[in-house]
């Protein structure tokens, strides 16, 4: 009962312009409006002189030396700058 | 799902030294896109004529990119190179004279400058050109550009930056992959960069669902623990 009366108190509202849209246009447009997909990436058409696995072996290999090399690299570093601060102060 | 015919892409630019940047561009950008890139360089048979070759390959593809930004006068000989334009007219006699499927060909005409081609090739003046300026950014743009307009209006697409900020990462990447692979950089082959190409991009999706789920996963157990 207080559905219908819902219904009708938004019809009148719609009549006299209260209601500028309808909700039941977003029903309308999940019907109608096809789902959108994200774009496939494809195979290359031919095989190069490397397999499939063979080049995602090595995409791994170099995500995980990039991953690790930093780290060793900074360490480094601060060991450097350690070794150059220590023998440039001055003694005595 | 539409075929190999449909989401093929010929890529019809120099192969020398100084445009391979771009052409490695294009040819990301067109992968990217969720199509092949083909080009002459894909067959290495001798027993066939070049220009059956390009015929065969013009055939199979649907859409076609053609930079003619180096039509110039060679030093040496003082005659200008006409392979690209010659290719050029090749695509647009079989979309004019080819059957039904051959007809609905779609191309993208790329030079340097916007009225430049019109001193060398004036017969495409009513054609619209999109410039890159040899630069990689400009040209991944407009390829992008012209791929989202080819494409079917229920495929998302990514955008120009985010296609030319993942060609950055890629090309960081290459030099390291033909290290691992025991490949020369330099001796790269069309094929062997567009596998590089295809599996890279694969391989940047599917870990990253992975790693937020396993993370997801990982978060709960601990808080189950706790």
């Amino acid at each position: 009962m207080q559905l219908a009366r819902g219904w009708v108190a938004a019809g009148l509202k719609r009549r006299r312009g209260q209601i500028r849209c309808d909700r039941r246009a977003f029903c309308w447009l999940n019907i109608f409006m096809a789902p959108k997909t994200l774009r496939v990436v494809r195979d290359s058409k031919y095989s190069g002189s490397f397999t499939r696995q063979q080049i995602e072996r090595a995409i791994r290999n170099v995500e995980r030396t990039r991953e690790v090399g930093p780290s060793v690299d900074k360490r480094h570093g601060d060991h450097s700058a350690r070794s150059t601060k220590s023998a440039s102060r001055p003694k005595g | 799902m539409p075929g190999d015919y449909q989401l093929s892409v010929f890529i019809n630019c120099p192969f020398d030294r100084t445009y391979r940047k771009l052409l490695h561009a294009i040819v990301f950008a067109v992968h990217d896109c969720g199509y092949i890139a083909r080009s002459a360089l894909e067959i290495t048979d001798t027993s066939q004529v070049r220009l059956a070759k390009i015929f065969r390959i013009i055939s199979e593809c649907a859409i076609g990119i053609h930079d003619i930004s180096r039509t110039e006068l060679d030093r040496r000989t003082k005659l200008p190179r006409f392979n690209m334009p010659l290719e050029l007219g090749m695509f647009l006699g079989a979309k004019q004279y080819g059957d039904a499927t051959q007809r609905r060909k779609l191309c993208l005409v790329l030079d340097r400058t916007p009225h430049r081609y019109q001193k060398f090739c004036s017969d495409n003046a009513g054609q619209d050109i999109s410039t890159h300026g040899r630069n990689s950014e400009r040209a991944i743009h407009s390829v992008r550009d012209f791929l989202r307009n080819a494409a079917p209006s229920d495929v998302i697409i990514p955008g120009g930056a985010k296609i030319y900020q993942r060609y950055l990462r890629f090309s960081k990447t290459v030099p390291a992959l033909c290290r691992e692979l025991g490949q020369p950089t330099d001796k790269l082959t069309f094929r062997d960069y567009t596998g590089f190409v295809s599996v890279w991009l694969k391989e940047q999706e599917e870990p990253k669902r992975q790693i937020s789920f396993r993370q997801g996963k990982q978060r709960h157990i601990t808080a189950t623990n706790a």
